[in-house]
């Protein structure tokens, strides 16, 4: 009788479920919330936030997947780079563009306007519609025009863009670094908006119902002077050997703001910022931290309520005190609050500019042709080799034997001892962009400039855009170098100090250029036919006769009474 | 002639089983019952299990905010009455929101009073910007879609969907602007819709639509089940409302906004029809004349509740002891 | 068949050879009789034409294309508390305005960086009266607009000195409380530039060059200073002295004849009707008495349209923002009118309303202007004429010259002797013409021309030669070789057509000779017209009945008329009328035409030396033929 063999059903449901148990019990993962707060040069306040989410991977060759179940970290991430193969991916929405000169380097790298993504991914003979396919699944995910990020906006860079971080399991691991491969895309033009903002909060654990995320205030951020927010993930290694590796996820969102605009003060708090005070830390997470880079003199300013930590400054090449609140241990919500002992601010008139910075503008004018021309900025005593990375779509036909690098008010220095390794890629027409990527050795105490000149196609008439007489955008170029902490990485260096995460002696420094607008010749849409028409008409009519005119020449005819005389001789010869 | 015993037996058998199965068709009759009973309990006449909407703002530039209003407002509306984000495909040819001349940085209003943002914090636009296009648009509707399209760009609907559709833009006599650069004509409408009957993926559907001489844009369709209401007739222009001087751009359609006057009032409980959503229609308010195609619709219109297409009322009853079947 | 049936047909209906001849003769006789009277009835229908166009029935009322402008449908937010920042301004500037450039640059770039901007200095290079190399100094400010993408931007500048002649004290004071307004706000798409430049036309000019790396390499300061997108539209503020002002006068003329968006002057006068509610104007005419009588409102239309003719005939840029026009920045310059005291003054309030205004609107806009029209006349503010309307009578222009060259190519020379020997006079001229010494003259004027051009630019000194102590000299001398390389020219050329040959030959050179200049100045009137139509339409109604009328003849008297006519109308003469009429020195007219030439990139120069003086020289040999 069936119900006889159910309590050997049971128990035997009961021994599967142990293994499944022991699996859930032995995949750790880890959530760590941080904020950096820092002021800038100019006024502005920057606000980084960072939401670090590790999860053991086990071995990163497993067949069903790595991770079978989420339990901090996001699934749907998860399930997009298992069923893309990816292996390391780096997605970044930007709105504003991050000014160098007066903000330093900022913490997340990729700071170029719009929306950026580049991922490794598994070299196998799927990779290309994996990469389509990614672009539509994140997309969909996002609420973003990912999709158009096709083969004419894809690029392969060689020398930019590598895995980033020491602890990166690339770094360690030969066969990752063989068995994979890098694509790149960016869309300038793309906006950010909340429908961005809402599922990129949704990945975090506690969302923005508790934690630092509750401080992200659409209506707020989307008002700043700049506003990144990126997600980016990679696998690392636990220990020194890497024999076992967490995949990480970090979701951080940057936001330049401006106290200044409102009430002419740098006075600030979290209510005048973000309307909205921290209410609790995030129950989940091992780690929730306020950080706030103080100014150097103590009377200048008074923060308020007062720290829980104070880190002096006898760390690694920053002079200023660091703040730290530990949310974990506060029972109140906490608003915190600068007010700086001075009237109205006033602006510098010279601030010390970074290290190395880029400035890239269009030349010429017309609709035939133009040029660009990348100003790098090297503020150092020294030479500095950086990676020069930039992508140009298909419909700006650039020369290579236009391509000119030189040192600006130094005549003397010759080209080839500043370019060391040149790749460059062609386009391919609607297909895929042009790629220029350099080698450059600048300098010390110079600008370099790196000057091109291209010929505008004039596309099919279908192929421009509804606004074609705005014109298409071409991406930011970026120049990757290595710096050692200085007075214009600072926050990047501090918050590395607070997270006990990579700290490394030189770090890898991006810089993007700004993003343009090539202005293409445009077709009178209204008119395709008339013009055609009339066109032909004009030569029809008048060509002809002018033609004819011109070039007659006169011959003699014969009379016809000598014409009729011939034929009655004719017809009398031939009646007879 | 006598029967051999085993035939006799067997022809008892049979006998007796006829007699049962004659004495329990009452009992078994229920089965069929039963079938109309739950579609009658979930359906409540019309047939529909589930509701979809798709809002498509047609229109790109920022002097067209009132048309992203427009579909804003509505989406606020299907949302509010019970309608999920995984069944509403929005579509807006542009970003006003987060656009740097809006003054109101990540709001949309559709009124000068700003009391009511449609933003918010939870929005989810599926396509947006230069994917408004004709072709995306189609592809949709019909679900001919390309393999790597994800699923919240996808109109999941099956045969028991209820679909809002709902456009706005600049139109034409018999046309629709896709952002200034492309038409979709009344034909090509009529032929998604034409399309989507034969694959049965609606059950009904409302299509509304707020253009200068809007009334033309349905003209053509010839599939049942579809109720039409536009904002002007032939001739005729749609007005704004009104503007918002400190935005400096006018804020909502004239249509759009006496529709939502009426269904700002609707909650989902609301047992109002379209006949009372159509008849609080004022030609002189609105300034142009709103038009009603029912000729294709088969239930009559003061049996048709507002939230039969614009929410997802999903129907409770409570009994008082579980329900057994019989 | 049925072909040769039909053919048969047709031939038996048509007349006879020689009857057909005999028409045909007839026909071309009356032509060539009738044609250069027509011609010239054609080209008088132009000029009336032309006439007619200020009349209220062939214009039609301005208005905005582009649905994106919005114009004066935002409010504005320019208060007293601005009013008093300009003000403060307007004393600050007052101190520094006599100092040094360097010092008053430095005075802008503070005043721009205390209001948040990114300032900056720069130094640049470019020629000064003299043609020598000099220095000048711009002091700018870039707001980045904190929500866009910084790939557009919108710029609004004021030079030093104004139009009057007096320092640009309201103008400056103005730009920089607009800046401050600006900064305060977050609702630009577009980043805004805020110039002050040196030296009007130069420093801006040279601003400009450096924005679009034009001229990299030339100068340190120029190539690493700061820049944001491309440019889409600019607002030049000249407001002189530290007065009030009664009405506002708009300049919108570029170089070479080139012409803004007309929407861009649309939304301005929409703002400044509706919005600022200021009386306005185009150039410096009368804003506030309007013509009560049509006589009256036509003439002051006419005076409008011969404004802008004259300006971009000569090609000159009305006001430096004529300058941003060949970069594709629609571009003008609002000019204040000082008050008279008669009518209601306006001042900074309204002249920021105005401001404001403009680029809240300029800031809707997504793409380029490209809705509108770039080739219009106004013939007031709010009235324009299209190109459709004021073409034709260039073409007629065109039209006349061409008929006429037509007719000489075809007609014969020995008429009457032909006519003597068969009885029939001769349809067209079967003699061989001498194309050779023709072209031959052509080729020596043009050369004498290329000469002359090579001579007359600044940039040639005579190898060092000569040394003049002042360029009055210089460009004295200079004409004086080019009058005689032109003599010299023309001697040759009278000397090539008449060698060697027969009576009958020398007349048939003439006609083909004449023929052909016509021709030439016909395409030239008609291709100049495509690009400046101004300068085609002043060229058409000066040389088209000179150049009709030019003939040889035996009588001294009338050669010498012919002669005078042509020297007239030669540019050294022209020039010297130009300069008398707008009461100044010739030389002063040459510094000009040069200066526009080696700093604005205006092409009138080598026009004149090279396309229009050769016809003038090859005439001469018509006459002396």
């Amino acid at each position: 009788m069936p119900w006889k063999k159910l309590p050997s059903c049971i128990l035997l449901l009961l021994a599967l479920a142990y293994p499944v148990q022991s699996k859930l019990s032995s995949q750790k993962d880890s959530f760590q919330e941080d904020l950096l707060i820092s002021p800038l040069k100019d006024g502005k306040l920057l606000a980084h936030f960072q939401f670090t989410t590790l999860v053991d991977a086990g071995g990163l060759d497993e067949k069903d997947g790595r991770y079978a179940h989420y339990g901090l970290f996001p699934k749907s991430i998860g399930q997009i780079i298992d069923h893309h193969r990816v292996q390391e991916l780096h997605l970044t929405f930007t709105q504003g563009r991050w000014q160098y000169e007066d903000w330093g380097y900022p913490v997340a790298q990729s700071a170029g306007t719009g929306v950026e993504l580049w991922a490794w991914m598994k070299l196998d003979d799927s990779i290309e519609s994996n990469w389509r396919s990614l672009t539509n699944t994140l997309s969909g995910l996002f609420c973003a025009s990912l999709n158009f990020i096709d083969g004419t906006l894809t690029s392969q860079p060689e020398l930019s863009f590598r895995p980033e971080g020491a602890k990166n399991s690339y770094n360690h691991d030969e066969r990752m670094r063989e068995g994979a491969e890098v694509r790149y895309g960016i869309l300038p033009h793309e906006n950010v908006c909340t429908e961005n903002l809402t599922p990129w909060i949704k990945l975090l654990p506690c969302k923005s119902k508790a934690g630092i995320a509750t401080l992200l205030n659409a209506h707020k951020l989307y008002d700043t002077n700049y506003h990144s927010m990126a997600i980016h993930i990679r696998p690392v290694c636990q220990d020194a050997n890497c024999t076992s590796q967490s995949l990480e996820l970090v979701q951080t969102v940057t936001s330049v703001l401006d106290p200044v605009r409102e009430s002419g003060r740098r006075d600030w708090s979290f209510s005048s910022l973000f309307g909205r005070e921290i209410q609790s830390a995030c129950p989940v997470s091992d780690r929730s931290a306020v950080t706030v880079l103080l100014p150097s003199e103590q009377h200048e300013y008074q923060l308020t309520p007062s720290y829980d930590t104070i880190i002096e400054r006898t760390a690694a090449q920053v002079e200023r005190p660091i703040a730290v609140y530990n949310l974990s241990q506060h029972t109140e919500p906490l608003n915190l609050q600068m007010t700086w002992n001075e009237g109205e601010f006033s602006y510098p008139l010279q601030t010390s500019k970074p290290r190395v910075y880029a400035h890239k503008y269009m030349t010429g004018y017309g609709h035939e042709r133009g040029g660009v021309t990348v100003n790098i900025f090297n503020n150092m005593n020294e030479s500095q080799d950086i990676s020069y990375f930039d992508s140009v779509p298909w419909f700006l036909k650039l020369y290579l034997h236009t391509l000119e690098v030189s040192v600006l008010g130094k005549d003397h220095i010759d080209q080839n001892d500043i370019v060391q390794d040149l790749y460059y890629q062609p386009a391919v027409d609607r297909s895929r962009p042009q790629v220029l990527e350099m080698k450059l050795r600048l300098p010390p105490d110079s600008v370099t400039a790196v000057s091109i000149e291209f010929d505008k196609v004039f596309l099919k008439y279908t192929e421009h855009r509804p606004d074609a007489n705005r014109g298409f955008d071409v991406g930011p170029a970026v120049i990757t170098t290595l710096l050692p902490a200085g007075d214009d990485n600072l926050a990047s260096t501090v918050l590395e100090l607070v997270t006990n995460r990579d700290t490394p002696t030189r770090q890898n420094i991006k810089v993007y250029t700004e993003i343009l607008l090539a202005s293409l010749p445009t077709p009178d849409f209204s008119m395709p036919y008339n013009v055609i028409t009339l066109t032909c008409t004009v030569i029809a009519l008048f060509f002809g006769s002018i033609f004819n005119l011109l070039i007659r020449g006169f011959s003699v005819t014969e009379d016809e009474v000598d014409e009729k005389k011939h034929e009655n001789k004719d017809e009398i010869s031939n009646s007879s | 002639m006598r029967l051999p015993s085993l035939l006799r037996r067997l022809f008892l058998f049979l006998f007796s089983l006829a007699f049962l199965a004659f004495l329990t068709p009452a009992a078994n009759a229920d089965g069929p019952k039963d079938a109309e009973v739950v579609q009658e309990f979930f359906s409540n006449g019309s047939g529909h299990t589930n509701n979809w909407a798709v809002l498509v703002c047609t229109s790109r530039f920022w002097f067209n905010y009132r048309h992203i209003a427009n579909t804003l407002s509505m989406y606020r509306t299907v949302k509010r009455l019970g309608i999920p984000d995984s069944n509403i495909i929005l579509m807006l040819g542009d970003d006003v929101a987060c656009n740097p001349r809006n003054k109101f940085p990540a709001t949309v209003f559709n009124n000068a009073a700003r009391l009511l943002d449609l933003y918010g914090e939870n929005v989810e636009v599926d396509y947006r910007g230069y994917e408004v296009t004709v072709e995306n648009f189609i592809r949709m509707l019909t679900g001919r879609v390309s393999a790597d399209t994800p699923r919240s760009k996808r109109l999941l609907s099956d045969d028991r969907s209820n679909i809002l559709v709902y456009m706005t833009g600049h139109g034409g006599n018999e046309f629709l602007k896709f952002q200034d650069a492309e038409e979709i004509s009344a034909f090509d409408l009529a032929d998604a819709f034409r399309q989507m009957w034969e694959k049965r993926r609606y059950n009904e559907m409302l299509f509304m639509i707020d253009t200068c001489q809007a009334n033309t844009m349905y003209s053509k369709i010839m599939s049942p089940n579809i109720l039409a209401t536009g904002s002007s007739e032939l001739g005729e222009s749609s007005y704004s409302h009104h503007p918002d001087w400190d935005i400096g751009v006018a804020v909502i359609d004239s249509y759009t906004y006496y529709n939502l006057e009426f269904l700002e009032n609707i909650d989902m409980s609301s047992t109002k029809t379209l006949k009372d959503l159509f008849d609080s229609y004022d030609a002189e308010k609105i300034k142009s004349t709103p038009g009603i195609r029912s000729d294709l619709f088969r239930r009559p219109l003061d049996q048709v509740r507002v939230t039969d297409f614009f929410g997802s009322v999903q129907r409770v009853e409570l009994t008082p002891t579980r329900f057994i079947t019989t | 068949m049925l072909l040769l049936r039909l053919k048969e047909k047709f031939a038996r209906r048509r007349k006879p050879l020689k009857q057909r001849l005999e028409q045909r003769r007839k026909l071309i006789g009356l032509l060539r009789h009738y044609i250069p009277s027509i011609s010239i009835l054609l080209y008088f229908v132009g000029v009336i034409w032309l006439l007619l166009l200020p009349y209220n029935g062939y214009n039609k009322e301005t208005y905005v294309s582009e649905n994106a402008l919005l114009p004066a449908q935002v409010n504005v937010y320019y208060s007293q508390n601005d009013v008093n920042i300009a003000n403060e301004f307007r004393d600050r500037i007052l101190e520094v305005v006599d100092k040094s450039r360097e010092s008053r640059a430095e005075f802008i770039f503070k005043e721009l960086r205390q209001a948040g901007f990114h300032a900056a200095i720069q130094h640049y290079t470019t020629k000064d009266e003299s043609f020598n190399e000099a220095e000048g100094v711009n002091a700018f400010g870039i707001y980045h607009a904190p929500r866009s993408d910084g790939t557009e931007a919108l710029l609004l500048s004021a030079p030093w000195v104004s139009r009057t002649g007096e320092y640009n004290v309201n103008g400056i004071a103005s730009v920089l409380s607009l800046a401050k307004l600006f900064k305060r706000n977050t609702y630009w798409s577009k980043d805004i530039i805020i110039l002050i430049t040196d030296e009007s036309v130069r420093g801006m000019q040279a601003w400009l060059n450096a924005y679009h790396g034009v001229d990299f390499g030339s100068n340190y300061s120029s190539d690493i200073m700061p820049r944001s997108g491309a440019i889409q539209a600019a607002i030049n503020m000249d407001f002189p002295g530290t007065r009030e002002y009664e009405s506002l006068a708009i300049y919108f003329e570029g170089a070479n004849g080139q012409l803004p968006n007309l929407d861009l002057i649309n939304t301005v006068i929409t703002v400044a009707k509706y919005t600022a509610q200021v009386p306005f104007t185009l150039h410096d005419n009368d804003a506030i008495n309007r013509p009560q009588t049509p006589v009256e409102s036509y003439l002051a239309s006419l005076k409008h349209l011969t404004d802008t003719i004259r300006f971009q005939a000569l090609g000159h840029p009305s006001s430096d923002a004529g300058l941003a026009l060949r970069y594709k920045i629609d571009a003008i310059t609002i000019h204040g009118i000082t008050a008279t005291g008669m009518h209601q003054p306006f001042d900074f309030h309204r002249m920021g309303i105005l401001v404001e205004s403009t680029f809240r609107s300029l800031n809707n806009l997504l793409e380029h202007l490209h809705q509108s029209f770039f080739f219009y006349f106004l013939t007031n503010a709010e009235r324009y004429v299209s190109i459709g309307m004021y073409m034709p009578p260039v073409i007629l222009f065109a039209c006349c010259l061409v008929l006429q060259s037509l007719v000489l190519w075809y007609s014969p020379a020995r008429d009457d002797n032909l006519k003597q020997e068969t009885g029939a006079s001769l349809a067209y001229s079967t003699s061989k013409k001498n194309l050779g010494a023709c072209f031959s003259v052509l080729v020596t004027t043009h050369a004498a021309g290329l000469l002359i051009f090579y001579i007359v630019r600044p940039a040639f000194d005579f190898g060092g030669a000569i040394v003049a102590p002042n360029t009055e000299q210089v460009t004295i001398v200079k004409l004086s070789v080019s009058c005689g390389i032109a003599a010299t020219a023309i001697l040759m050329a009278v000397s090539l057509i008449s060698s060697k040959q027969s009576e009958v030959q020398v007349m048939e050179n003439w006609r083909v000779l004449k023929s052909l200049c016509l021709a030439l100045t016909a395409l030239i009137v008609a291709s100049i017209s495509l690009i400046n139509f101004s300068l085609g339409a002043v060229m058409g109604l000066i040389v088209v009945i000179p150049y009709s009328l030019i003939q040889p003849t035996a009588k001294m008297p009338l050669r010498l008329l012919q002669a005078v006519m042509l020297t007239v109308l030669s540019p050294v003469v022209t020039l010297y009328l130009v300069a008398t009429l707008s009461r100044s020195h010739v030389v002063n007219a040459v510094t000009v035409l040069l200066t526009d030439y080696e700093v604005v990139d205006v092409w009138l120069l080598a026009f004149m030396c090279t396309a229009y003086w050769p016809v003038n020289m090859a005439l001469y040999t018509v006459i002396f033929a």
